[in-house]
């Protein structure tokens, strides 16, 4: 039986969606390899349910697939563009449910992301390494007021509600938040997206 | 837009593009926002930047390994999803079947097993269907399971998080159980494998593919009959 523990496939994300864009169903099924436990963590962060997941992260990758031909590399990264995909669909899809419920171990963890195990972290690419660390340098109240934002898609009224707060601080949180990631994470030089060809 | 902009200016929006960014701005500040960024460079810039940070922070997010089985379902989607022309059945089953040995392989290339299946596939006479099946074995690791009907017709494995020698066999639809159709030592944790199904048996007859361990224990079933 061959081992397959080392199989990699070098090309770039960019390079894969193009192939893919061209019908090369083998680059299509090393995409899903590379992001398939990102996407699915992703969705079962925002909906916390196993099945609703799955759902969830089939259809934001048979999306990427299909829109292959339309990634814009100017719009950012392929991670950034596909868990972006994925977060609008896990909240659309929450929201259709008409209740926005959110798992309070689900935020747990995504919480408890950015303080990992150094065995955790060997296990991580630079780039979320880089987000969680940014994310530890918030105070916890407007972590998580980012958190509600950026992942559940909470509008800042919405933020204000759950936290019972007020509504400009619930702005403010959320302002700071991100402009202290922002600055984190320029400071760090951080690169934008995933592993590329010769990282892995 | 001389308007919006000498009403108000940037100020208004600034705020609201930290929500934009994040993708959690409605309704009506959603409108002014973007009213604003079509005649404002200086916002666009920032909303660009604001925004390459908020798609980062959901690089975040914790990973999880998907269930048993995700790609398989993910692959059957693809396939049923490709745009039919009329007449085009074949190339569609055809697809599916490259699919599913593109999956089996692991997606780089084919290995000694699945080169078998293509050779063989050239030889074959029509179009081949593929039976996908999921299996996972208790107490950890599973994989997937691929029957290609053809002559010679084939059963194809990949398995995952398993080490050892483990036999597989197979159970026809009126019961009666094929005794063995080969053995694999897997010493790297994952892995595929592939045997012929004897001629005298139609592929469309086996009903599930076992995985048995060294005493001849069922350690997992692959049901192609769901």
């Amino acid at each position: 039986m061959r081992n397959e523990r080392g199989w990699r496939d070098g090309r770039s994300d960019e390079a894969l969606l193009g192939a893919i864009a061209l019908g090369d169903e083998e680059a299509g099924i090393a995409f899903v390899r590379r992001y398939q436990r990102r996407v699915y963590g992703l969705a079962y962060s925002i909906v916390g349910e196993a099945a609703l997941a799955e759902d969830v992260a089939q259809e934001a990758l048979l999306r990427a697939w299909s829109h292959a031909a339309v990634y814009d590399t100017r719009r950012g990264s392929v991670a950034g563009w596909l868990l972006t995909i994925t977060r609008n669909l896990a909240v659309d899809t929450l929201r259709l449910r008409r209740s926005l419920t959110i798992d309070p171990e689900a935020m747990a963890r995504l919480d408890l992301a950015s303080v990992e195990s150094p065995e955790e972290a060997a296990e991580t690419d630079e780039a979320a390494r880089a987000v969680r660390s940014a994310l530890t340098l918030l105070p916890p109240e407007q972590r998580r007021a980012l958190l509600y934002a950026a992942f559940y898609g909470l509008t800042a009224k919405e933020v204000a509600e759950r936290e019972a707060i007020p509504l400009g601080t619930a702005k403010t949180r959320i302002r700071s938040g991100l402009m202290k990631v922002r600055q984190a994470l320029s400071s760090a030089g951080t690169p934008v997206g995933l592993k590329k060809a010769g990282e892995e | 837009m001389a308007r919006l902009q000498s009403s108000g200016g940037c100020e208004p929006t600034r705020d609201l593009l930290f929500e934009l960014a994040l993708g959690s701005l409605n309704g009506a500040e959603r409108s002014i926002a973007l009213s604003h960024l079509e005649v404002c460079e200086a916002c666009r810039r920032q909303l660009a930047e604001l925004s390459g940070a908020a798609d980062q922070l959901l690089l975040g997010a914790p990973e999880m390994e998907p269930p048993v089985g995700f790609e398989v379902r993910l692959i059957e989607q693809v396939a049923s999803r490709s745009p039919r022309r009329a007449g085009d059945r074949r190339r569609g089953r055809l697809r599916k079947t490259a699919l599913a040995l593109a999956l089996l392989a692991g997606g780089g290339g084919l290995g000694a097993g699945v080169a078998l299946a293509a050779s063989s596939s050239q030889a074959a006479s029509g179009p081949r269907a593929v039976r996908l099946a999921a299996f996972r074995v208790r107490g950890g690791g599973g994989g997937v399971a691929a029957i290609e009907a053809g002559r010679p017709s084939l059963l194809v494995m990949r398995v995952e998080g398993l080490t050892g020698s483990y036999w597989v066999s197979c159970v026809l639809s009126d019961g009666s159980r094929l005794a063995t159709l080969g053995r694999f030592n897997l010493s790297g944790g994952s892995g595929h494998w592939s045997a012929r199904i004897p001629a005298l048996i139609s592929s469309s007859k086996v009903r599930t593919a076992e995985l048995l361990g060294p005493g001849g224990q069922v350690l997992a079933r692959a049901d192609f009959s769901r």
